[in-house]
């Protein structure tokens, strides 16, 4: 993850109305959140020992490994949860066909390893699993729209 | 922890082979995750449930063509494993060419186009995030070898079609299969070690409908223009009628007029 990259994640966030973030990738955690209708800003970045090359644009990470509070700022009607993101450029699909239910909706209870969706690139069909047991609290894109990479896709509030 | 599978293997990685199952997808899905090594593949004489795009339906009667599904656990990031779709069509392309059919194309992205028909496809299902757990990716493949033109459905008999049905002659399946998978886990090897440049480039060479109109079904609408080549990440490059370069990434492809279209 570079300045860059986590600048676009930044730009991106701006125009949803994605209340938090968090992002993995080589050992390296983004994790953001912001009050809705204020600029996003970066609340913590974690980088695990053996530390690849952490982005400068954070105060250090607290000592815990977790991020500063933000609680003042978080809008009460956004719960706390897992943000499932988009491995790679492609279409969302909420079921595995056309004619066929969704995989969940909002409210459905999940189990760690079910499947959310699909997302397609290039007939590769990568089903998303839940990282955690929970509820689907929000569902962020639009059954078959594009998905950016790392795009926000479901908020499973842990159960 | 990681288990990649791919650890202390050596020889031919391990095959199943059935007279008949639903899907050999679902068969290696299954396989997988009871821990089947990268390369390990299930072949199939019959299909009676395959499976395309979508939920469509592959059609594979018992004996007629070469219906395989491989599990892969490659050493990429999951950003760049939607060219595992491409690898398996470039691998099938040149295995075919090994078994005496030659002039196969790739239609978009990974479709195996003789005389300008359809006489194959892939459809791969991608498990896992490539972050703590490695990615594993089961691979099917489908290709009419021994259909006659009379086997086919009403509704294929336009679209799709067989070496026997173009040239008169069919591959010995297992000449296939022995040529398809160790090209498709050498074609695995080059995307680990390039990021998939070469793999792009093989494909690019033998894109069906290159400088065709084409349309494109896309979520939002259709899309039209020319079909200019492949870019770095194997997206079909469209020059919409803006004169703006599009890249599609998912999408029924269609070729309205130029080589081959129909």
């Amino acid at each position: 993850m570079d300045l860059k990259e986590i600048s676009e994640i930044l730009r991106m966030l701006r125009r949803s109305d994605v209340a938090e973030f968090e992002l993995e990738r080589g050992g390296t955690v983004l994790r953001v959140r912001r009050a809705l209708g204020v600029a996003p800003g970066v609340a913590g970045v974690v980088a695990p020992a053996p530390a690849p090359i952490a982005p400068a644009v954070a105060p250090p990470p607290p000592a815990s490994g977790l991020a500063a509070p933000t609680a003042d700022h978080r809008p009460a009607a956004e719960p706390e949860g897992a943000i499932v993101t988009s491995p790679f450029v492609g279409t969302f699909y909420r079921s595995p066909a056309p004619d066929a239910p969704a995989y969940v909706d909002v409210g459905s209870a999940v189990r760690k390893g079910q499947v959310l969706c699909i997302v397609e690139a290039m007939k590769l069909m990568n089903e998303i699993e839940s990282e955690v047991d929970g509820r689907v609290a929000r569902i962020y894109a639009e059954n078959a729209q594009p998905v950016e990479y790392g795009a926000p896709l479901f908020l499973v509030v842990p159960t | 922890m990681r288990e990649d599978g791919r650890e202390g293997c050596s020889g031919a990685p391990p095959q199943r082979r059935l007279e008949t199952c639903a899907s050999t997808n679902s068969e290696a899905a299954a396989w997988m995750a009871e821990g089947a090594p990268h390369g390990a593949s299930v072949v199939a004489d019959a299909q009676t449930g395959g499976r395309g795009r979508r939920g469509r339906s592959w059609y594979s009667p018992p004996g007629a063509g070469l219906w395989v599904s491989v599990v892969l656990r490659p050493r990429i990031g999951a950003q760049a494993a939607p060219l595992l779709a491409v690898a398996a069509g470039v691998a099938a392309r040149d295995a075919l060419a090994a078994a005496g059919v030659p002039g196969v194309t790739l239609k978009w992205p990974n479709d195996l186009m003789l005389a300008g028909r359809k006489m194959g496809g892939v459809l791969a299902e991608l498990h896992g995030r490539g972050a703590e757990g490695g990615l594993a990716c089961v691979l099917g493949l489908g290709v009419n070898l021994s259909l006659p033109a009379d086997a086919f459905p009403e509704e294929l008999k336009a679209t799709a079609t067989s070496p026997l049905r173009e040239v008169g002659a069919a591959p010995d399946r297992d000449a296939v299969l022995d040529a398809f998978l160790p090209a498709l886990l050498a074609a695995v090897e080059a995307l680990e070690s390039d990021g998939g440049s070469a793999l792009v480039r093989s494909f690019a060479a033998s894109l069906h409908g290159l400088g065709s109109r084409v349309e494109v079904t896309l979520p939002g609408g259709t899309l039209r223009g020319i079909a200019e080549g492949i870019g770095p990440g194997g997206e079909l490059l469209v020059r919409d009628g803006e004169g703006a370069l599009r890249r599609v990434l998912a999408g029924d492809v269609r070729l309205v007029e130029g080589p081959g279209a129909g």
